[in-house]
């Protein structure tokens, strides 16, 4: 088992400016660190704004971040010129949540599919079209549906298109954002399946970004949870479901709504909003809306609310930033 | 499916009605233009008899006489008697020696005119310098058109695609142009410069392309948001193509629609020019200076000025309907 990808100190921000005001900075990924092994699924689980898509979209260079190291195959992209990246594209691919919005409305999607192999010359032309064709019977389309426009077909059916188009370079990676998310729960379920299956036939290493930890449970080998730019906890996914340790993976936990009536618990409804990231609180960003963070008596802990938590493992578990992780043994 | 504010579908009729209808009266206008050489009766800057033919209403039918020196008088009635031809024209009966008239026949009937939509205060037919009119303000509509979206697109995309610099620069010009008071400027241009047809042309699109250079910029600012585009960077696409292959196809449904009606916006500009005197020259016809040749005499002589105004209005509607059709044809998603 080797490592496909490094992330290293990543960090992205965003300059928001108002004509009267200063200009803030909003820390979208803040210093996350992530390996993903080749062949796994690392499953990236956040609210909105938690900076999961910004760190996805960083990881494949889709934005250029301010700074830090991604190495994938032993290569720093960051350090690649345009034209070198260009032709490492091929083996990175991405799909996006809304594939109705990631589809060119005026292309046929053949012509979509056909578009980047036909580019990096991956096929000779003679045989771009029969491809095209194998592609699409690959993520489960009638080869008869490759003369239609996006707007022809339906969500499900798109998002293969765009799972199809992804592969069509033949990846070692995919970066999947939130790709079942904008679709009906049965179809869902089918998409997941097509991927689960995808990734055993084509050996595939997968990111799959997902906004709840229910989406991920059958998919994900490991799961990382972020909150407001930073990586919070990560581990394998039996532990993260089984034996969370920072208080916020555990309310996301507690999201997940259980059909066993006699299973179910007392939830702890996380209040409050995100804080705005555009002035996170100080130390741990999580302690405004965690019990954890609280004494007996209500007031703060001032480790909490005063440092900054490392992302740490211990001997016996799994990383997690928290001053006051569980499951300590 | 196209309820958009504004729109002229809504008024009940199902679209497609309206669009074929646009485009036949459009495609039939610009059949005339073409054919304007073949099917224009007569010779449309031909003062024939200025006197004699002054403003005849439609319709009507003189006899013309040719005189030695190509000289021509027109006549409302000739009849022969012996070496005489007794001649009612002008109100009056004159008698010409058959000597004098070259283009006699046995029975004394010469050539007749047929002046089907009038003749205006020179005796010029109405019917043919419609026709030539016609041609005239399509071309210059329609090519001023391409000039300017050559121009806008290409501006608008360095402006979106070129960096922050040249966008300001780019734009601050174009508002600043956008201020000018455009009838004013264009009367001192084409009093300047426009000496002939080609140069109203050159002109009329070099004044026009700033409205195009927004659109064009504001849809390329737009698409380039998008998710296909990004994904299309994603798969390692060239900037090039994805500009090509992806932004410009993408961004061309608004600049045409836009651009489509600008021709009609632009016959209405060389149209005022004409009218004020400024733009398509004198006896050229243009559908411009045949209504302001015609505004004096509306009351006594209304086809002088009320055809070419009435093609002027089925003009700029034809356009107007094609251009709304245009929109959702271009849409893949509204086929």
């Amino acid at each position: 088992m080797t490592t496909l990808l490094e992330v290293r100190n990543l960090s992205k921000s965003f300059i928001w400016r108002l004509p009267w005001r200063q200009r803030q900075y909003l820390k979208a990924v803040d210093e996350v660190n992530l390996d993903v092994v080749r062949g796994e699924c690392l499953a990236v689980v956040g609210e909105s704004g938690s900076g999961k898509t910004t760190l996805g979209r960083c990881l494949l260079r889709l934005l250029e971040p301010d700074t830090g190291e991604i190495h994938f195959d032993g290569e720093d992209l960051i350090q690649l010129t345009r034209r070198q990246l260009r032709r490492r594209r091929v083996q990175f691919q991405m799909v996006f949540q809304d594939s109705a919005a990631a589809l060119d409305p005026r292309m046929r999607i053949a012509a979509s599919i056909a578009e980047p192999i036909r580019f990096h010359h991956l096929r000779p032309a003679a045989e771009v079209d029969s491809r095209v064709n194998s592609l699409l019977e690959l993520v489960g389309l009638a080869a008869s549906l490759n003369d239609r426009y996006p707007h022809q077909l339906s969500g499900g059916q798109r998002q293969r298109v765009g799972i199809a188009r992804a592969l069509a370079t033949e990846p070692k990676l995919l970066l999947l954002d939130e790709p079942v998310s904008a679709l009906d729960v049965s179809v869902r379920a089918q998409i997941l399946g097509l991927l689960a299956e995808l990734r055993q036939r084509l050996a595939l290493t997968m990111i799959f970004i997902a906004h709840d930890l229910a989406m991920v449970e059958q998919i994900a080998d490991r799961v990382a949870v972020m909150y407001l730019g930073r990586v919070v906890e990560i581990g394998d996914r039996r532990a993260i479901f089984k034996q969370p340790r920072h208080p916020y993976t555990r309310s996301l936990l507690r999201a997940i709504p259980i059909p066993d009536p006699r299973r179910r618990q007392r939830r702890e409804v996380l209040t409050g909003e995100v804080p705005s990231p555009l002035s996170p609180p100080p130390g741990c960003a999580f302690h405004p809306r965690c019990a954890t963070a609280r004494k007996p008596d209500g007031s703060l802990k001032p480790l909490c609310s005063e440092v900054k938590p490392e992302l740490v493992a211990s001997d016996s578990a799994h990383p997690v930033a928290c001053h006051y992780p569980t499951g300590e043994s | 499916m196209c309820c958009t504010p504004g729109s002229i579908h809504g008024f009940g009729m199902p679209p497609n009605y309206l669009l074929r209808g646009g485009l036949f009266l459009l495609l039939a206008l610009a059949l005339v233009g073409l054919a304007a050489p073949w099917i224009a009766p007569y010779d449309p800057v031909e003062q024939i008899d200025a006197v004699a033919g002054k403003h005849q209403p439609p319709l009507t039918a003189m006899a013309a006489m040719q005189l030695e020196h190509g000289r021509w008088r027109l006549a409302n009635r000739v009849e022969r008697s012996g070496d005489q031809l007794i001649v009612d024209r002008l109100g009056q009966t004159q008698e010409y020696p058959v000597t004098e008239v070259l283009n006699l026949d046995q029975n004394g009937v010469l050539d007749q005119r047929v002046f089907v939509l009038g003749t205006d205060k020179f005796g010029r037919d109405v019917l043919s310098r419609l026709i030539y009119g016609i041609r005239v303000s399509l071309m210059i509509g329609v090519l001023s058109v391409v000039l300017a979206l050559i121009i806008g697109i290409a501006v608008g995309a360095i402006a979106a695609l070129g960096g922050k610099l040249l966008d300001s620069l780019l734009m601050r010009f174009v508002d600043g142009i956008l201020t000018l008071p455009w009838i004013f400027l264009l009367m001192t241009l084409t009093a300047l410069f426009a000496t002939d047809t080609w140069m109203l042309i050159v002109l009329l699109g070099m004044t026009s392309w700033p409205p195009i250079s927004r659109l064009m910029r504001a849809e390329l600012m737009g698409l380039r948001q998008r998710d296909f585009v990004l994904a299309a960077r994603g798969q390692g696409l060239g900037e090039v193509r994805i500009f090509f292959r992806h932004m410009l196809p993408n961004a061309m449904t608004a600049v045409m629609l836009a651009a489509t009606l600008r021709v009609g916006n632009l016959i209405l500009i060389e149209t005022s020019l004409s009218f004020l005197g400024f733009g398509v020259q004198p006896p050229q016809a243009s559908l411009g200076n045949m209504i302001a040749d015609g505004q004096g005499v509306l009351l006594t002589a209304w086809w002088v000025a009320g055809f070419p105004s009435a093609v002027l209005v089925f003009a700029v509607v034809a356009i107007n309907l094609v251009g709304d059709g245009l929109r959702d044809w271009l849409d893949p998603r509204k086929h």
